[in-house]
């Protein structure tokens, strides 16, 4: 039964909606819009209508509605063209009708087009029932055009206005019109009308503003005439009245006045009050002013400026007090209307306020497009300005990661400032940064070229070659290292090739690759030949320790590693390392004696000696050198260095004792943690580890690290907060696939960035989460 | 409306040192030295680092010109304005369309009814 009324409903609706989209329908709703003064939609819905009409009846009826739409929308258009178009519209469709050429003929008049409005008025004339006032028009219309007119027809008042007229174009002088005591009959219910038009014309500078005034405000055709309005304001201009004048000029304007002395005497007063508001600072009245006269549809070059001149203060203003929107409002509009640069400076520097840096990047090539360019100009750019601005604009792009449009802009850089080699490694930088290898590689020879001893472009060369690895970079870098002896960087990697030639003896396959292999000889004395390059480098001795090491020489190994720790006691890396391999080599005794210069590095966090602690364990150097260096990790964490604190230094004594399968020692720790920190956080943080490590219970986990953060941030333990807030945010990751990863990076550096997490994942040593 | 601020642009190295843009060289240094005498680096180092910035962006000509472009510029001053000529003469054409004005109908008095089509053509 209910799908029943439904179905009802259904057809109901759609009855109606076809009953609105019928043609008959369409032409009442026409009819109602025109009732209610709405011609545009009638003149819509008539139109629709008229078009989609079946029957001869609706089509008549769509058709008188569309032409009565076009007649009251020419009669609501303040513009004489439009309403022009909008007659023309309907006498398309009804050519004979009177009303329309009449008003056609008015509105051809009122464009000043009287000659077209000839034929129109004689034809009226001719017809049957002539409409009042026609007779005279059309004899008016031919005396206006030249032609021979005749006074038949008309009053002796309107044949007496055409011979004035005639008069008054022939430049006679009209005093016996005007003479009160032989008045002449002429037209309209106030002759002195004419008379005091007739005396402006005649004295030039006469000024009959009341006279004027008391006319154009009686009531009848004079009243609304827009030829009045405009000499009210024409003899208030002549007196010096400038509101009166814009006031009476704003009424003809309305009535329809149109003429070009009329435009141009308008925009000039317009132009005239723009200016001195302007002059004032009074800027958003300017704006106004110059919204209501709608000058932003009507171009004028003069106001265009005016209004740009008045938003970019505005704008200004708006910067001063930090509304960098506001500003960005304004100088944008101001920016549709000038072309100053300076303009779009400004715009760029309110985007970049804003952080907005892809419109700041478009603000700023548009300044630089709009730049003069005769160099002579006071405003002209020169080439560095150039060059500095196409820097500016990588840098904005770099904001959003744009690193096409980066390189891109920093190519123009270049372009302006060939000799700026900072540029040209900006652009080898980038261009890796794109994969573009090859590219980076050429603009790094050709900078070389331009200048072989730049230390920052053999460096970006020498990682290049290197990671290549089908270049000699080992070359690049001691030619770095001939200009900057000491430079860190390639010392480093110096060290590092020779270190890698070393170890480059993975198991290889045939014959002549068991040949090419090298012996522990030429291995000791490739990294000898190392130490003559680079004297005392830690990285090369403690190869060198490691190659003695394997040879069964533990004296000598130990000697060198020691000498690796002498060489950079300052260098927990280093340190870290030598300490391990000495107890790898039976050096106890040397670590002990060590042990204190270690103590003294600057800076040096509890989790040094926790992570050596760690190694020890790893390689089962002895329990006991395990609790020496977590026993120093301890009495450094006491000292409350940085983030350190005794609890977060046995929370990560504890996490490194469970992830080196040492239950026991774990267990020992983490009852004095209990003991002597319950309230660090550190606890509820263990019992984190072991849900999720042993458990796998990852929402209890989640929640004792909530507990953690929480205690810990209230005990003051910023280390076990944050370390809690880390391990929760990699638990609540969604699970990310490694490709996914490498996705946005392809080519050759997404191949580099792979073989970087493999090898990371080969070296990786992580049980716990 | 601070809030939407994420950075700001460079600071007017003119208004530190309290110069207008067309300022010359020596007026430039000599601005600077009064500043250092009254805000001495031992009693107030950070103005004391304020000027010294400013001026260092100033003192030359090259760097003055690259600063000059990360600063907000001053608005343009208004447009020269040439004495308006109104035309006040009277126009016969205007006379003209007065005669026509004062016969003509107005368009309001035109307007009609539009007719119907009869309820019976419209239904199916």
């Amino acid at each position: 039964m209910a799908k029943k009324h439904r179905q009802k409903a259904i057809r109901a609706r759609q009855r109606a909606q076809q009953q609105r989209h019928r043609p008959a329908q369409r032409v009442q709703e026409a009819a109602a819009a025109l009732r209610s003064g709405d011609a545009a939609r009638a003149l819509a819905l008539a139109t629709g209508a008229l078009a989609a009409a079946n029957d001869s009846s609706t089509s008549a009826a769509a058709r008188h509605v569309v032409i009565e739409a076009h007649f009251r929308a020419a009669a609501a258009a303040m513009d004489p063209r439009t309403r022009l178009h909008h007659l023309d519209a309907a006498l398309q469709r009804a050519p004979e009708e009177a009303r329309l050429r009449y008003h056609r003929a008015i509105t051809l008049w009122a464009l000043g087009r009287i000659p077209e409005a000839v034929p129109e008025l004689q034809w009226l004339e001719a017809q049957p029932v002539c409409r009042p006032g026609v007779a005279f028009l059309y004899q008016l219309a031919c005396a206006a055009t030249g032609q021979p007119w005749s006074d038949q027809a008309l009053s002796a008042a309107e044949a007496q206005t055409i011979q004035m007229l005639q008069a008054a174009v022939q430049e006679t002088h009209t005093t016996a019109l005007r003479k009160p005591t032989e008045p002449v009959a002429l037209l309209g219910d106030h002759p002195e009308l004419w008379h005091t038009l007739l005396h402006m014309k005649d004295q030039p500078k006469a000024a009959p503003v009341a006279q004027l005034q008391t006319l154009a405000e009686r009531r009848g055709p004079a009243g609304g005439s827009a030829v009045v309005s405009y000499y009210l304001g024409v003899v208030a201009l002549r007196a010096g009245d400038v509101q009166t004048a814009q006031s009476a000029w704003r009424l003809a304007a309305e009535a329809g006045m149109a003429t070009p002395w009329f435009v141009e005497n308008r925009l000039n007063l317009l132009r005239a009050q723009a200016h001195a508001l302007g002059q004032e600072g009074h800027w958003d009245e300017l704006i106004g002013l110059l919204q209501a006269h709608r000058v932003t549809e009507t171009p004028d070059p003069v106001l265009s400026e005016i209004l740009a001149v008045a938003h970019a203060h505005l704008g200004y203003t708006a910067a001063q007090a930090h509304d960098w929107s506001t500003a960005v409002r304004h100088w944008q509009e101001a920016a549709t209307r000038s072309g100053r640069r300076q303009l779009f400076q400004n715009l760029a520097l309110a985007e970049e306020a804003l952080g907005r840096w892809r419109s700041a990047a478009e603000a700023w090539r548009e300044m630089v497009r709009r730049r003069p360019r005769k160099p002579t100009h006071p405003d002209a750019l020169t080439e560095a300005q150039i060059a500095a601005l196409w820097r500016h604009v990588a840098e904005c792009y770099e904001h959003e990661e744009e690193v096409t449009e980066v390189l891109a802009c920093l190519k123009n850089a270049a372009k302006y400032a060939p000799e700026d080699l900072e540029v040209r490694v900006k652009i080898a930088d980038v261009s890796r940064q794109v994969g573009r290898d090859e590219a980076a590689e050429h603009e790094l020879e050709r900078l070389l070229a331009l200048n072989a001893e730049y230390v920052p472009a053999l460096v970006r060369l020498g990682a290049l070659y290197e990671e290549r690895g089908d270049r000699d970079a080992m070359s690049i870098w001691r030619r770095v290292l001939a200009i900057e002896p000491q430079h860190t960087e390639a010392r480093e990697a110096l060290a590092q090739l020779y270190v890698k030639k070393v170890q480059e003896e993975h198991p290889r396959y045939g014959w002549l690759d068991r040949v090419r292999r090298r012996s522990e000889k030429e291995k000791v004395a490739l990294l000898q030949e190392g130490l003559r390059e680079l004297p005392d480098h830690p990285a090369l001795l403690l190869e060198l320790g490691e190659l003695y090491r394997a040879m069964r020489k533990p004296k000598d190994a130990c000697a060198y590693f020691t000498q690796a720790w002498e060489a950079a006691p300052q260098k927990a890396s280093v340190v870290a390392a030598a300490i391990h391999s000495l107890l790898h080599t039976g050096g106890g005794d040397i670590v002990k004696r060590l042990v204190p210069t270690a103590r003294a590095m600057p800076g040096l966090l509890a989790m040094f000696w926790v992570d050596v602690g760690r190694s020890a364990l790893h390689c089962q150097l002895g329990q006991e050198w395990t609790e020496l260096f977590w026993a120093e990790a301890l009495a450094l964490a006491a000292q409350g260095r940085h983030s350190d604190t005794t609890a977060y230094a046995l929370v990560q004594i504890c996490e490194a004792a469970n992830s080196e399968q040492a239950p026991d020692v774990a267990a020992r720790y983490e009852a004095r943690l209990r003991a002597e920190y319950p309230r660090s956080g550190g606890v509820e943080f263990i019992e984190a580890y072991h849900a999720a490590g042993g458990r796998r219970d990852v929402s209890r986990a989640l929640r004792l690290l909530r507990q953690a953060q929480h205690i810990a941030r209230q005990a003051n333990e910023h280390g076990i907060a944050e370390l809690a807030e880390q391990i929760a945010a990699v638990l609540q990751a969604p699970p990310r696939g490694l490709f996914d990863l490498l996705a946005p990076a392809g080519g050759r550096r997404g191949r580099r960035l792979l073989d970087k997490v493999l090898d990371e994942l080969e070296e990786e040593d992580w049980h716990g989460f | 409306m601070d809030s939407d601020v994420v950075s700001q642009p460079v600071r007017d190295p003119y208004g530190v040192l309290g110069l207008d843009r067309q300022a010359s060289e020596a007026e430039i240094k000599r601005a600077y030295f009064q500043l250092v005498r009254q805000f001495p680096p031992e009693r107030e180092p950070e103005k004391f680092r304020d000027i010294r910035t400013a001026y260092e962006q100033l003192r030359d000509a090259e760097s003055r010109a690259r600063i000059a472009l990360f600063l907000v510029q001053l608005p343009p001053p208004l447009p020269n304005r040439r004495r308006p000529s109104y035309d006040l003469s009277v126009h016969t054409d205007d006379l003209r369309t007065l005669a026509m004005e004062l016969v003509r109908m107005p368009m309001q008095h035109d307007f009609r009814e539009p007719e119907m089509p009869s309820e019976r053509v419209g239904r199916r």
